[in-house]
């Protein structure tokens, strides 16, 4: 089991002729995903790594019907036009790894896809792997066995760096990952934490999550809120980026669109503070999330053991 | 982009608000508006900075003698881009409106306080029951009667409640329609006449919606504070839209020179290295497989800064900016600098082509001279910080 994606996943690329779109179509194919289908309007005809290329979706999905997921590497300026077809002709899972996108335009799309029941994840998102089943988007690059080793640990990540770099270190500790999510970091998130969070509270397949996140938003202290309120219930390992801030005037953008510190609330300070209280281990490093991963399975063991769960 | 209190009130005169009377002094020019007596207008300086009633921006002259003294001694400070001269008005009432985006419903909210004039985080704080919100559905927009019955709920009566939420949505269609991030009034003062008159405006556009904006809107401004390595850095993705690099570069005290790639580890990149007992110099980040001209450019700015004593390029395992491209870039930064070769250079890279770019980098150690320290994802990130920080004490 995993959650959003597996061996059943079949792709259709929007902006699959582009630099990042065509690379990352050669990699999920490499990986063993199946990519059916690229869209790119006024270059249907073509192929890109052996995958044809229609002028829009509703060609795709007439020759390819068992398409079920779309990542999306088309320029902000045609973003939400993209998305919407996806949304219009039915997608139920679409991932963004489109960066810059207008605040306006990730409100609207998020408001069109919660009317017709549909997961954006994204934008700026590096992408979404299930390690040995399948992978959307650029996650993991061309070799992702490198780095993500199949398991049960699964991995929400606002950051694409570190979410590969955590999944190696698990991956050192002899721990593996059920599904990997990158949810970008902007200020409006298709998926936020507790979204993804509350996908693997149903994924009998994952026993613990960590979380990758940084200073900005409310995203981790929406993830304290569902622990305390008992909405998320299996074990959490957070790592938070962004400490630093401390140093900087208030509201400076750091590395992330949606990485400013504005008020108390979005403060790293805070966000460790709610999390640890809600009993979220908190790393202070990040080569210390595998064994934090470990001491929650060890004290989640002895609660079931207790509890005669 | 954060526009200026005169910018603002362009933008809320073309969506049908209507602002004070006004005029704005630039530094070579001289006061104008004198239809009006002096004792009748009020200085505003136009900065991009809050509380400028607590810090003294705000003035109102006796004379005109006291006008050219206040704008004179405003613009000795940079942060001063011009003056706003305006008619003072004569106010019965003062409300709080403002749109927003609210990260946590995740959309578009209208909030309005009949106790306008004060700060909103301070009002918030002492009576949160005089601020009242309405979330709105970015399908459906604002409806007037919605508005209507917010600011009925806000304490308004009679006419006001049909006036005010008439403002109410004039704002949102002006932050709707111009990609604002914020758009706010506070005051919107209503006269002794029964006129509703925009005193100020704090308006913030999205900058990733600025490509949209409507020709001859988006503001023509000098950059008047910005550092010079700060304008430089942010130059860099202007020219070429493939990847981002120095799009955010901040000068900090410290002597460690940061070359971080990616958005989330270049933070905890930062975190780490403090944690060790260093003292970053700056702190900058490349991200998104940028090419290596750019690379290049932020390197050389990184190392353009006086007294460094290391530099620390580091990120995390990277899943698609190729590793050896903008290594490469790294090192035609190193070899046009003059400082490169005599500072210990700690590189903490792992990603696509990490193999050929750390043969690349030995290689260029052993002949070039560099005192180059490589770590792959072997060695934490927090480890090789921990190294950057040994090194520069020697």
């Amino acid at each position: 089991m995993s959650i959003l994606i597996d061996k059943n996943t079949t792709v259709v690329v929007q902006g699959i002729t582009g630099r990042e779109g065509s690379k990352a179509t050669s990699e999920m194919l490499r990986y063993g995903t199946s990519v059916l289908a690229g869209v790119t309007p006024g270059k249907g005809g073509q192929a890109v790594e052996g995958v044809p290329v229609y002028d829009n979706m509703q060609e795709a999905l007439t020759n390819h019907p068992r398409i079920n997921a779309c990542a999306v590497y088309v320029p902000p300026v045609t973003l939400k036009d993209a998305v919407l077809e996806a949304l219009g002709n039915g997608l139920k899972l679409i991932q963004i790894f489109t960066e810059k996108v207008p605040i306006k335009d990730l409100v609207y799309l998020r408001a069109t896809a919660q009317k017709v029941g549909a997961v954006i994840v994204g934008p700026s998102s590096v992408g979404i792997i299930t390690p040995g089943q399948s992978k959307l988007g650029s996650i993991g690059g061309g070799v992702p066995e490198r780095m993500f080793a199949p398991g049960k640990i699964g991995i929400i990540s606002k950051s694409g760096g570190l979410c590969s770099e955590v999944a190696g270190l698990l991956k050192t500790a002899g721990l593996g990952v059920s599904t990997a999510v990158g949810i970008g970091g902007e200020v409006i998130a298709g998926s936020d934490i507790v979204d993804i969070g509350r996908l693997f509270e149903k994924d009998r397949n994952t026993i613990a999550v960590v979380v990758v996140g940084e200073v900005g938003g409310a995203y981790e202290s929406l993830l304290a809120k569902a622990v305390v309120e008992g909405a998320i219930k299996k074990p959490y390992v957070a790592i938070i980026g962004g400490r630093f801030s401390e140093l900087l005037p208030s509201a400076t953008r750091l590395g992330h669109a949606g990485a400013i510190v504005e008020g108390n609330e979005s403060s790293f300070e805070c966000k460790v503070t709610t999390l640890r209280q809600a009993g979220v281990l908190v790393a202070d490093k990040i080569h210390e999330v595998p064994a934090l991963v470990q001491k929650q399975l060890v004290k989640n063991k002895s609660n079931k053991a207790r509890y005669g769960r | 982009m954060k526009l200026y209190e005169f910018e603002g009130k362009q933008l809320l005169a073309r969506g049908g608000i209507l602002t004070p009377l006004g005029d704005i002094i630039h530094r070579d020019s001289e006061a104008a508006l004198k239809r009006f007596t002096a004792d009748e207008v009020i200085l505003k300086a136009q900065m991009l900075e809050g509380k400028r009633g607590k810090n003294g921006y705000i003035f109102s002259p006796g004379d005109w003698s006291e006008v050219q003294a206040k704008t004179q001694q405003w613009f000795k400070s940079q942060k001063v881009a011009s003056v706003l001269i305006e008619e003072k008005l004569k106010k019965s009432e003062e409300y709080y409106v403002s749109c927003l985006y609210n990260t946590i419903p995740r959309q578009a909210e209208v909030v309005f306080s009949a106790y306008g004039g004060t700060d909103i985080e301070e009002l918030s704080q002492k009576f949160p029951k005089a601020i009242v919100r309405l979330p709105i559905d970015a399908l459906e927009g604002l409806a007037p009667w919605q508005a209507r019955q917010l600011v009925k709920d806000g304490g308004l009566e009679s006419a006001d409640i049909v006036r005010v939420a008439d403002i109410l949505v004039r704002l949102y269609n002006i932050y709707n329609k111009y990609d604002c991030r914020v758009a706010e009034i506070n005051p919107l003062i209503k006269t002794v006449d029964g006129e509703l008159i925009a005193a100020d405006a704090k308006i913030e556009l999205d900058d990733n919606a600025l490509f949209r904006l409507p020709v001859g809107l988006l503001p023509d401004r000098l950059p008047t504070e910005e550092n010079p390595r700060e304008k430089a850095a942010k130059e860099i993705d202007s020219f070429d839209y493939r990847g981002s690099a120095g799009s955010t570069y901040i000068d900090l005290p410290g002597d460690i020179g940061v070359l971080a790639s990616g958005g989330g580890a270049s933070m905890m990149a930062m975190d780490m290295l403090i944690g060790a007992g260093g003292r970053p110099a700056n702190f900058t980040e490349y991200s998104g497989n940028p090419p290596r001209s750019k690379v290049k450019r932020l390197t050389e700015i990184v190392l353009s800064k006086p007294n460094l004593k290391g530099l620390w390029i580091v990120g995390a395992t990277a899943n698609f900016t190729d590793i050896f491209e903008t290594l490469m870039g790294v090192v035609e930064g190193l070899r046009s600098s003059t400082v490169a070769t005599k500072i210990p250079i700690v590189i903490r890279r792992a990603g696509p082509r990490d193999e050929e770019a750390f043969a690349m980098l030995r290689k260029i150690k052993k002949d070039e001279g560099f005192d180059l320290y490589l770590f792959g994802n072997e060695t934490s990130i927090g480890k090789s910080a921990e190294v950057m920080v040994e090194k520069t004490k020697k």
